[in-house]
């Protein structure tokens, strides 16, 4: 199994000399309120340009039921890819989203079931439990591998190309809900990004 | 009449407020009563509209709470409704997926199940969804709304009509949408709110205006009693508010009946007041009334009694009212009787011979009566001395001899000086012999307490029938007679139309007068005083002579007094002292300086500016003149008279107290005046050789005098053997036809000669 990766990363670089952007940048995000207070659970998303790596996170794909919530409360996935929703709880949920192109219903499922749903579209998918209303959570469906999402003080670090010129901010609660942000010539420093965000029940 | 009205101005009097008495009385107390009667139906009416309006404004206050309470139940199940749609799995996912046909279809499903109720569904953007399937934009207050409240509910107005509407939001999870639910305010719903309460209210939802704050609001217009209460909107900054009316006729009519009976009482009240006040007054003015009458009758002249039997104030006031009518008709007698009655003497006075001549002379007939006027002389000077009472009493005692005298004929005392007497044309008093006898034997003198009063008369006969041309009655006739009597010193005259002649005599007598100043008419004739001592002419008095061409001679005594009562004495007074000094200078130009005596009257003794004029006169001639005057010139104000005549005797004129004992014999006037001269009257002189008393009394008088400084005349002196009486007793000078009559100067001139001649000659 080592080799395939190895040769896969090989792989990746050449095609990183290819297509211009060799050198990738650690940038990072702080994302906060108006009021200075850290957004948490924001994303960053910058378009992938051509010869951008595949879509692949390091996180795992999954939204658990535990405690009659949904964790996480925001899960960037890539498009196309199955999401496991595994059932921590004791009681039974019946997970469903209902938005467009990513619709689906994960009928009644008890402790340590596991379903997932292979997320189609480029999105949002807000999910919710028909049983518990309360129970809300959001997976961001993408489609460039430059995505991450904010820590609890509001930071994210993205290895982008040196030819990004812009990055894209959202957040469930947020009003609006996204943002877009120019990058400054010179990445040395955080960005900074103001977001709106309402209270929200987590 | 002797009532005099009230002088009070009559106020027109109205119907009602003036008039009489009763009713006035009437009318205060009925309008009283019925005032009182008013403020207790007011009050009680007041009192029943604030118990009524407050227990409406309760009774709304309820019906508003009640409303509330209902409004919030109300809410609360539609709010349920609404959440049990938006909790279903399928709706949620048709309205998240938008699917128009499933959500009208769950719509009008559940507007099916739930009757009165409408329901619809908004989505985030502002689209409208109803039960039929139609998409519609919501207005943007509403829009806003659902944007900013999570649950928003409350009223919100739609083509006119107002509903209750509530909206909860879909979540699936996210907001994809809210729940509508409306009902309609319709009659219905007001009718099941009125219904609630206990009477008879209104209630309607109005938007705007009415709309308070406050929440116990009530308010009143003219015809209702009303509550508001403001509702809850559904874009929350609508005012919307419940009105609440409750019409104040219905609210007053449960007490319509007691307030009828309040009203039906107060008007038998007042009828029975207006009755019983009539009668009260009735009772009250019916004497006034009767009094009033009477009050009326007496200033017309007829007295009549008041009859009022009550022991009140009206009964007691009628008593004085008949008490003084008593007293007034006593005075009234004794008025009448003292307005016939001469105060001083109580004899019958002028009005009442005028009364009785003319019964007598309208009985009898003019031709059966005669007028008598018995005077008596100088009464002025007798009055002047012994005082009013004195004098009047002598007079009566006069007048009562006369009456007997006169076989009881009734005397009046027609003036001062004058006793009438209303005789029989056959009585033998009327013809002048007969009464002469009468006048000589009532003439002794009278005594009057102790003094011895003279009685000089001289009468006057008047005929009525003769005189009826005259322009004065019979009784002045008779009063002119007496004059002429008087003036010719005769003791009886008879009235002669023709001798008194026209009535402007007087005026005419005076233009007369004056003429015969100038034309020489008017002289003056001397009359010799004759020095019992030196037995030679001392000096002469001057006396008027007036030569009329028609009348002939004029005496002094019957113009005189004109002259004295018309002021033209001045005038003359003055023409005889002018020609006195003439003469007086005629004489000294023959050589004889003689002082000559002038008559001053008394009046004259008080004009000051006479007496300057005098002083003057006698100062730039350098005459010699004496003033004769009588006491009575110094009666009316001694003070003054005493002060010109010490101004006439300082500068030479000498003063002669004439006519001394004629009638008035007092000696105190006597000592106060500083005369040089005392002239004793001729009618004591007269009977000197009578052998009456009076010789001691002249003697007595002629030392008296000369006692007091003064030299005496004795006037009268009409023989020898009186002169040489007279020449024994001290007189000093004698004055009368002894001597000589009174003459013009040249025969004076001649006498003086002759004496001259005589003297020479011896
Ligand atoms: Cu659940």
């Amino acid at each position: 199994m080592l080799r395939p990766l190895r040769l896969f990363a090989a792989a990746a670089t050449f095609l990183c000399l290819l297509t211009g952007p060799a050198f990738a940048e650690k940038v990072t995000f702080v994302v906060s309120d108006g009021a200075g207070k850290p957004v948490k659970d924001a994303v960053v998303m910058v378009a992938a340009g051509a010869g951008a790596p595949a879509v692949k996170f390091s996180w795992p794909l999954e939204m658990k039921q535990e405690n009659l919530q949904f964790s996480p409360y925001v899960l960037i996935a890539p498009v196309g890819s199955d999401v496991k929703f595994p059932n921590l709880d004791k009681v039974r949920h019946h997970v469903y989203s209902f938005s467009k192109g990513n619709k689906f219903e994960l009928k009644l499922y008890g402790k340590d079931e596991s379903r997932s749903v292979k997320l189609e579209k480029a999105g949002i998918a807000a999910i919710g439990c028909n049983i518990h209303d309360t129970m809300v959570a959001y997976i961001r469906v993408v489609d460039t591998p430059y995505a991450a999402k904010t820590d609890a003080d509001g930071n994210a670090t993205l290895d982008l190309p040196a030819d990004a010129k812009a990055a894209t901010v959202w957040h469930p609660d947020a009003l609006p809900a996204e943002v877009k942000v120019t990058l400054p010539a010179k990445r040395t420093a955080p960005v900074p990004v103001s977001l709106k965000v309402k209270s929200h029940a987590h | 009449m002797l009532i005099r009205r009230w002088p009070i101005k009559r106020r027109p009097t109205s119907r009602w407020f003036g008039g009489t008495l009763r009713r006035k009385l009437t009318f205060i107390y009925s309008a009283l009563f019925g005032l009182i009667i008013l403020m207790v139906a007011g009050a009680v009416y007041i009192s029943i509209k604030i118990n009524a309006e407050r227990s409406v404004e309760r009774e709304l206050q309820s019906s508003v709470n009640a409303f509330e309470r209902l409004w919030s139940l109300s809410a609360a199940h539609m709010e349920s409704n609404a959440d049990v749609l938006a909790a279903d799995f399928g709706f949620r996912e048709a309205v998240a997926t938008e699917d128009i046909e499933t959500i009208a279809s769950a719509i009008s499903n559940a507007q099916g199940r739930l009757e009165g109720q409408t329901v619809g569904v908004a989505f985030p953007d502002g689209r409208f969804v109803s039960a039929d399937g139609t998409l519609s934009q919501l207005p943007d207050t509403a829009y806003q709304a659902l944007l900013e409240q999570d649950r928003p509910s409350g009223v919100v107005r739609v083509d006119n009509k107002h509903f209750q509407s509530v909206a909860v939001p879909i979540r699936a999870p996210v907001l994809v949408g809210w729940a509508f639910f409306f009902s309609e305010l319709d009659s219905v719903r007001m009718a099941e709110l009125e219904k609630m309460s206990a009477i008879q209210i209104k209630a309607e939802i109005r938007n705007g205006d009415h709309a308070s704050t406050d929440h116990d609001a009530t308010f009143r217009t003219t015809e209702a009693i009303g509550a508001s209460r403001q509702i809850k909107s559904f874009t929350g900054d609508e005012a919307v508010s419940l009105i609440i009316t409750y019409p104040l006729d219905a609210a007053m009519a449960p007490y319509r009946p007691m307030m009828l009976a309040i009203l039906l009482f107060s008007l038998f009240g007042a009828a029975l007041l207006i009755f019983s006040g009539r009668l009260v007054a009735r009772s009250v003015t019916r004497p006034i009334f009767a009094l009033d009458k009477a009050v009326q009758a007496l200033a017309s002249g007829n007295r009549q009694p008041v009859d009022v039997p009550s022991d009140d104030e009206f009964g007691r006031l009628a008593d004085s009212f008949n008490t003084m009518l008593g007293d007034l008709e006593a005075r009234e007698a004794s008025i009448v009787q003292m307005g016939r009655e001469d105060s001083e003497t109580g004899l019958a006075n002028r009005r009442a011979m005028d009364d009785d001549l003319r019964t007598r002379m309208t009985m009898d007939g003019d031709a059966s009566v005669r007028v008598v006027v018995i005077r008596v002389k100088r009464f002025r000077s007798v009055r002047a001395a012994i005082g009013h009472g004195a004098a009047a009493q002598a007079l009566a005692v006069l007048a009562r001899r006369i009456s007997e005298f006169a076989d009881g004929a009734a005397p009046y005392r027609i003036s001062a000086t004058d006793i009438g007497l209303i005789l029989d044309a056959q009585n033998p008093f009327v013809r002048p012999e007969g009464l002469r006898r009468l006048i000589a034997a009532c003439a002794q003198p009278a005594m009057i307490g102790d003094a011895s009063v003279d009685l000089l008369l001289c009468s006057g006969i008047a005929e009525p029938e003769a005189g009826r041309g005259a322009p004065i009655g019979p009784v002045d006739q008779a009063v002119v007679a007496a004059d002429f009597a008087e003036s010719r010193q005769e003791p009886v005259s008879v009235f002669d139309l023709a001798e008194y002649g026209n009535p402007a005599l007087t005026l005419s007598l005076m233009s007369e007068m004056l003429a015969a100043m100038t034309d020489g008419g008017l002289s003056l004739h001397y009359q010799p005083k004759f020095s019992l001592s030196e037995n030679q002419i001392s000096g002469f008095e001057a006396l008027i002579r007036w030569e009329h061409p028609v009348r002939g001679r004029v005496f002094p005594d019957s113009f005189i007094p004109v002259a004295e009562e018309t002021g033209h004495i001045r005038q003359l007074t003055e023409w005889v002292v002018t020609r006195a000094i003439e003469d007086q200078q005629t004489l000294r130009a023959k050589g004889f300086d003689l002082p000559i005596s002038v008559n001053v009257s008394g009046r004259q003794m008080n004009d000051e500016s006479f007496a300057l004029w005098a002083i003057g006169k006698v100062k730039s001639s350098g005459a010699k003149l004496c003033f004769e005057i009588t006491e009575t010139a110094v009666i009316n104000d001694p003070e003054k008279a005493l002060r010109i005549i010490n101004l006439f005797r300082s500068t030479g004129i000498a003063i002669s107290i004439d006519d001394y004992g004629a009638g008035l014999s007092s000696l105190s006037y006597l000592k106060q005046i500083p005369a040089n001269e005392l002239k004793i009257d001729k009618s004591f002189i007269l009977t000197l050789t009578e052998g009456r008393s009076d010789e001691l009394m002249i003697k007595s008088t002629i030392d008296l005098a000369h006692a007091m400084g003064m030299s005496v005349v004795a006037e009268g002196v009409e023989t020898e053997q009186v002169m040489a009486l007279l020449r024994d007793m001290g007189a000093d000078a004698a004055q009368g036809y002894h001597i000589s009559r009174p003459k013009p100067l040249a025969d004076m001139l001649e006498l003086l000669g002759a004496a001259m001649r005589k003297r020479e000659t011896a």
